[in-house]
């Protein structure tokens, strides 16, 4: 078993994580210039759906998916007409409507807490979890889904970013919304769009990351601060720099861990982003929101 | 039940009620009451819902058997849910507007810590369960007895198995939490005493999805042995990838895996660990003791020590109240001369035997020793089999190192 392969496979499989919550963050972001703090939270609902859907009521796998995203959808509807929606309509700005996400976030924690209680729940698996060998290294299908999720979902965004027209809609409210929407471009579907995609994102994440991390009411905050320092250390503007620097993240934390002290990876990984925003304050590959401004 | 057990149950509530009537008349008096304070819903909910359901067959049986003296025990319960602020608040309601004689309960340390200073200011005695935290009982608290181990009594225990089953090298893997990072430096100090060396050591952050990188470098080190302390779902994952990874080393894992939550989360992946517990199932009256609880809650429920703190706690406690001093106290009304009593009579027994600790071992209390379990005699451990279902006595004999 080769130690490098092993490190990298690992940081990929814990950077797709990441990576997925960055580029859901940096959907909203680019939609409407506003930081959800709740994001971290539809992958706790993701998780938790897939318990009582699978597990407690037992249901076949494709109907208890069906359901899970359900629940998710109608959680990012519910975010975009009881808070993005009322604030916008006051002239709040982004900074209020950004504590508005995370007064979200901590009464859907509150909510999930009376459903699903505050014990560690198992998440039934989708795939199986047994080791298997794969060229140098040791395995589970879980993993490779995570990982094929997150390139999946990465293609699925470029494509409809940049080969649908609605997607040069997306580009377009991104770069300068009032332009946009004198151009003719709903910008309110828009923003929809990207509350539901991005929640169909990490609701998936989390029905993926349920068995490995164990389902709790409180997974959310952790991966909304992950996918956060993802997306600052990538650049927040734009979907696949927030992605990137997950990955870049989950690859630094398996290398500091593997080759030096694990107990100072995150520190480590800090200093770095700190470092890197330095010399480039809209993050790695920031170009775009640095020239937008 | 078994004939031996049933009756080891029978006399414990018969001598508490002899007790009663010789230090008073039987007649209907007031309830005495007894205030538990643990996390039913919170963080460590299984462990505080364990705890008050031993406490509460401790305080059924003494009520069967005519309460003390004729004061039937009124139980009065709060949820602390895990927050310390809430629990203490509890706590002063419990001492101010219940008259409650005593507060049992402090699972989960935050809460406990809590606890603690409010049963100083109100002077009521304080019976802490679990929580295993060293500190707490290193400064002077006149009201504060605990029943269940210190974190440095598991790294005891630890050492000595290590050391008595041939293991010379270890490594540790730990959650970056105040528990890990705890565990972890009782662990160090306790395994030096034995000459046991630490070759290779691994934190983690609880959110990560995989941990090869760290258990990697665990596989690669010579450690004979690898030392878990994780919480539940973190410890899960750590077992799956010393599963994945096949590291092959002998496991123990702290007194987290006790919770049905790791074992349920890692499956497979958890049979054959070791867990310190301070419950001996070869003891009649323990296993006694667990038939009753299961036909009492309608669950079949796992040996651990936390319905067995409660109900000793609470044996304890009625076994000192009916001390004729705390009975006349009580019937004299006054509330604070009883709680003294009650606290006075704790520090004046020698010994107090109970279901936690092996057959030998016994709490002791004193004006300086606010910590009732001996270092000694107190832990057995437990393995787990079955898919992750079972803890059963373990086979030390295939417990060496991995050369």
């Amino acid at each position: 078993m080769d130690k490098f392969s092993v490190l990298l496979f690992s940081g990929l499989t814990n950077g797709s994580v990441y990576g997925l919550v960055g580029l859901s963050l940096s959907l909203i972001y680019g939609a409407n210039r506003v930081i959800n703090f709740a994001q971290g939270e539809f992958v706790m609902i993701g998780t938790m759906s897939a318990i009582l859907f699978m597990a407690t009521y037992n249901l076949p796998l494709p109907v208890a998916l069906v359901l899970t995203l359900g629940v998710v959808l109608a959680m990012a509807l519910a975010l975009e007409f009881a808070v993005y929606l009322p604030l916008r309509k006051r002239d709040a700005p982004p900074l209020t409507i950004m504590i508005g996400t995370m007064a979200f976030a901590i009464t859907t924690m509150g909510v999930a807490l009376l459903i699903w209680g505050p014990n560690q729940l198992s998440v039934p698996n989708i795939l199986p979890m047994e080791p298997m060998t794969v060229g140098p290294l040791i395995t589970n299908w879980q993993q490779l889904a995570i990982i094929s999720s997150f390139v999946a979902f990465l293609g699925l965004t470029w494509f409809i970013l940049y080969r649908t027209s609605f997607g040069l809609a997306i580009r377009a409210t991104g770069v300068d919304p009032k332009v946009a929407l004198l151009m003719g471009i709903r910008s309110d579907r828009i923003v929809r769009f990207a509350f539901l995609f991005s929640a169909t994102v990490s609701g998936l994440a989390g029905v993926l990351i349920g068995p490995l991390l164990g389902g709790q009411i409180s997974i959310g905050l952790a991966l909304t601060v992950k996918g956060f320092m993802a997306a600052i250390l990538g650049g927040l503007g734009s979907p696949f720099a927030a992605a990137a620097g997950g990955l870049a993240i989950g690859v630094a934390e398996a290398m500091i861990a593997g080759y030096g002290n694990s107990l100072y990876a995150e520190p480590i990984i800090f200093l770095i982003i700190l470092m890197v925003l330095f010399v480039r304050p809209y993050g790695l590959l920031g170009d775009f929101e640095a020239a937008r401004r | 039940m078994t004939r031996i057990g049933e009756g080891l149950l029978k006399t414990s509530s018969l001598a508490i009620a002899i007790t009663a009537l010789m230090a008073g008349s039987a007649l209907s008096k007031d309830a005495i009451r007894i205030c538990s304070i643990d996390d039913r819903s919170g963080a460590a909910a299984d462990t505080g819902n364990e705890s008050y359901r031993g406490l509460k067959m401790a305080v059924e049986a003494a009520n069967a058997a005519g309460g003390i003296s004729g004061h039937m025990i009124e139980m009065i319960e709060y949820d602390g849910k895990t927050d310390p602020q809430l629990s203490a608040s509890f706590a002063a309601r419990c001492a101010e507007d219940d008259n409650a004689l005593l507060i049992v309960g402090g699972n989960p340390a935050g809460p406990a810590a809590a606890i603690l200073p409010i049963a100083d200011e109100y002077d009521i005695p304080f019976f802490m369960l679990s929580a295993g935290t060293d500190n707490l009982t290193d400064n002077p608290a006149p009201w504060l007895f605990r029943f269940g181990p210190r974190n440095a009594q598991d790294a005891i225990a630890y050492a000595q198995l290590l050391d008595e089953q041939g293991f010379k090298k270890v490594a540790l893997i730990y959650n970056t939490l105040p528990f890990g990072l705890d565990s972890a430096a009782a662990a160090r100090e306790h395994l030096a005493e034995h000459g046991i060396s630490v070759v290779a050591e691994e934190g983690y952050d609880i959110a990560a999805t995989d941990l090869s990188p760290q258990v990697l470098n665990l596989k690669a080190s010579d450690a004979e042995a690898v030392l878990v302390f994780p919480y539940p779902a973190d410890g899960a994952r750590v077992l799956k990838t010393l599963d994945q990874l096949q590291v092959g080393k002998p496991v123990i894992v702290s007194r987290s895996a006790l919770l049905k939550t790791l074992r349920e989360i890692a499956g497979p992946a958890s049979d054959g660990i070791l867990i310190p517990n301070t419950v001996d199932t070869a003891r009649e009256d323990v296993q006694a003791f667990f038939q009753a609880y299961e036909k009492a809650y309608g669950e079949e429920t796992q040996p651990t020590l936390y319905p067995v703190i409660g109900y000793d706690a609470g044996m304890i406690a009625l076994q000192v109240m009916a001390r004729p001093e705390v009975v006349e106290a009580i019937e004299s009304g006054d509330i604070q001369a009883a709680r003294t009593a009650l606290r006075d009579g704790v520090l004046a027994q020698a010994e107090f035997k109970g279901l936690q600790g092996k057959e030998a071992a016994s709490y002791s209390f004193a004006d300086d020793k606010r910590h009732g379990s001996p270092d000694q005699d107190w832990f057995t451990f437990t393995t787990v089999a079955n898919g992750g279902v079972d803890l059963v006595p373990p086979d030390l004999s295939k417990f060496v190192p991995a050369r």
